[in-house]
C-alpha cells in the first residue's frame, strides 16, 4: 500500500473508533451535551464515509470497524475526557494527512476535518472547565 | 506573519478594554504569541514598530479569527507539505478561538 493509502487506512481505523466512542459516551451526558455528542457522532460517520470513498477510488481495501474498542466512560467527566482524546488523536491524523498529500481535494478534506476536530475538542475542554484551546491543534 | 501580529495586537488592546474577560483573552493571546514565535523562523520576518491597535468587541475578534482561519486554511491548500501542516494547524486554532469567543 502507498504512503497515502496507509495514511487513509489509519485514519479510517481511527474514525471507526471515534464513531464507536461517541456512541458510548453520549449515554453518559446530560441532554444538552448529548446533542453535541450526537452531532459529533454524525460528523465522524461522514468523515468515515469520505475516507472509505477515497480508498475505494484508489482501489485499496478499507479496514472494517472492530466489534468493540477499549474505551471507558462511566461518568460525564470521563465521557468529556474521552471525547477530547478522540478529537485530539484524530486532529493529529488529519494534520499528518495534510503533510502527506499534494492532492488538492484530499488536502482540502484534511484541512477541514482538522478544523472540525479542533473545534470539537475545544468545546469539550471548555465543558470540562479546563483551558479550552491549544496553540497547534494536530501537531503532536 | 502579519495576520498573526495583527491578532496579537488586537488581543493586547482587547485585554485593556475588556478586563472582565482577561483570563480568557490572555489564554487566546498566548496561542497567537506561540504562532508568531513558530512562524518567525519559517518566514524569516521580524516585528516592526506598529501603532496601538483599536480595541475590538469580542464579536469583532471572533470575526477576525474566522477570517484568519479561512485565510490560513486556504494557504494550506497550496503550500509546501511542511508549511501546509503548520498553516492548517493555525487555521484549526483560530477556528477554535472563534468558537469560544
Amino acid at each position: 500500500m502507498t504512503d497515502i493509502g496507509q495514511e487513509l487506512a489509519a485514519l479510517l481505523v481511527d474514525e471507526h473508533a471515534a464513531v464507536y466512542a461517541y456512541g458510548l459516551l453520549g449515554a453518559r451526558l446530560a441532554v444538552a451535551e448529548r446533542r453535541s455528542a450526537r452531532a459529533a457522532f454524525e460528523a465522524h460517520r461522514s468523515a468515515r464515509d469520505a475516507l472509505r470513498s477515497q480508498l475505494r477510488m484508489r482501489r485499496l481495501d478499507a479496514p472494517a470497524a472492530a466489534a468493540a474498542y477499549d474505551v471507558v466512560a462511566r461518568s460525564p467527566v470521563e465521557a468529556r475526557a474521552l471525547a477530547v482524546r478522540v478529537e485530539e488523536q484524530l486532529a493529529v491524523r488529519w494534520c499528518d494527512l495534510v503533510a502527506t498529500t499534494d492532492e488538492p481535494a484530499l488536502r482540502r478534506l484534511a484541512v477541514q476535518q482538522l478544523q472540525e476536530c479542533a473545534v470539537r475538542a475545544t468545546l469539550w475542554r471548555q465543558a470540562q472547565g479546563v483551558p479550552p484551546t491549544v496553540p497547534f491543534p494536530g501537531v503532536a | 506573519m502579519a495576520r498573526e501580529q495583527a491578532l496579537v495586537d488586537a488581543y493586547t488592546a482587547a485585554l485593556q478594554a475588556h478586563p472582565q474577560d482577561a483570563p480568557r483573552l490572555a489564554h487566546l493571546l498566548g496561542d497567537h504569541s506561540a504562532h508568531l514565535a513558530r512562524l518567525g523562523p519559517v518566514v524569516g520576518a521580524s516585528a516592526s514598530p506598529r501603532p496601538p491597535a483599536r480595541a475590538l468587541s469580542l464579536r469583532a475578534l471572533a470575526s477576525r479569527e474566522r477570517a484568519a482561519a479561512a485565510a490560513h486554511g486556504a494557504a494550506a491548500l497550496t503550500a509546501s507539505r511542511e508549511l501546509a501542516s503548520l498553516l492548517a494547524s493555525l487555521a484549526a486554532c483560530e477556528a477554535s478561538h472563534a468558537a469560544v469567543l
